[in-house]
């Protein structure tokens, strides 16, 4: 092959990918095959463009290595941070009423009986 | 298709560990200062089978017991271990009621406390009828 056939070549490909004529798995190739031109161009080692597989073999330890990290933060946090809560089970528990009174439905309705009377 | 499997089985793996991982979570009840456990005695027997969620939310509210008055110290410690045991559907029913009642003025709340012994004093042939009559 020529330079001009090349760059003829060259132009073809070009008019493909602008027009989004290319699949995954072609555009794939090409991203390795531009790596492993400009590897070469530099004089630099080449390496593999990393395939689906092991893409998603690393995602899978970045996630394992993210939920351990989580885990050990959580672990080693000091016992309590959270403000005190004035919220309706603190309420409830030191209420004048017994809990036995907000459970007990007889009682509502007796309450609702009296009010009516 | 490997991919999915893959998928599949991690999630799977975290599911699987999840109620482990939650027993495991801090904070422990021997992490608690002696005074918490003090505090807290009356709910060491749950402890261990408590979410960290719940475990914190009484601690928070331990923290609060050397402000609180004498009368509801008591209230406090009585209810504590009840209240631990209830089912969610039941501790989600009182605290319904809890704010119904909230809208009582002031002084119709006070007396609830009084028609709370009223009621107790009904003979419990009465009580079930009133009972049973809630539940037409």
């Amino acid at each position: 092959m020529n330079a001009a056939d090349e760059d003829r070549l060259a132009r073809r490909i070009a008019r493909r990918l602008d027009f989004g004529g290319a699949t995954e798995a072609q555009r794939r190739r090409l991203a390795s095959a531009r790596a492993a031109a400009l590897a070469l161009a530099a004089g630099k080692p080449w390496r593999r463009v990393p395939a689906r597989g092991a893409a998603a073999l690393v995602g899978a330890a970045v996630a394992v290595l993210v939920v351990t990290a989580l885990l050990l933060h959580h672990e080693l946090l000091p016992p309590v941070e959270s403000p005190p809560p004035r919220d309706v089970d603190y309420a409830l528990l030191v209420d004048d009423l017994p809990i036995d009174a907000y459970l007990d439905e007889g009682f509502s309705q007796w309450l609702a009986q009296r009010s009516e009377s | 298709m490997a991919r999915a499997a893959f998928g599949i089985l991690s999630l799977l793996l975290v599911l699987a560990a999840a109620p482990a991982l939650a027993q495991r979570e801090p904070p422990y009840w021997r992490d608690l200062s002696p005074r918490m456990q003090g505090v807290l005695g009356p709910i060491e027997g749950e402890w261990a089978g408590m979410q960290a969620g719940q475990r914190r939310k009484w601690i928070a509210i331990a923290q609060q017991y050397d402000t609180l008055t004498p009368v509801e110290q008591q209230h406090l410690l009585s209810r504590m271990k009840a209240w631990a045991k209830l089912a969610p559907e039941a501790r989600e029913q009182a605290r319904d009621r809890y704010r119904e009642w909230l809208a009582i003025p002031p002084e119709r709340r006070e007396a609830l406390r009084e028609r709370w012994q009223e009621y107790q004093n009904l003979p419990p042939e009465e009580r079930a009828r009133i009972r049973a009559g809630t539940d037409r």
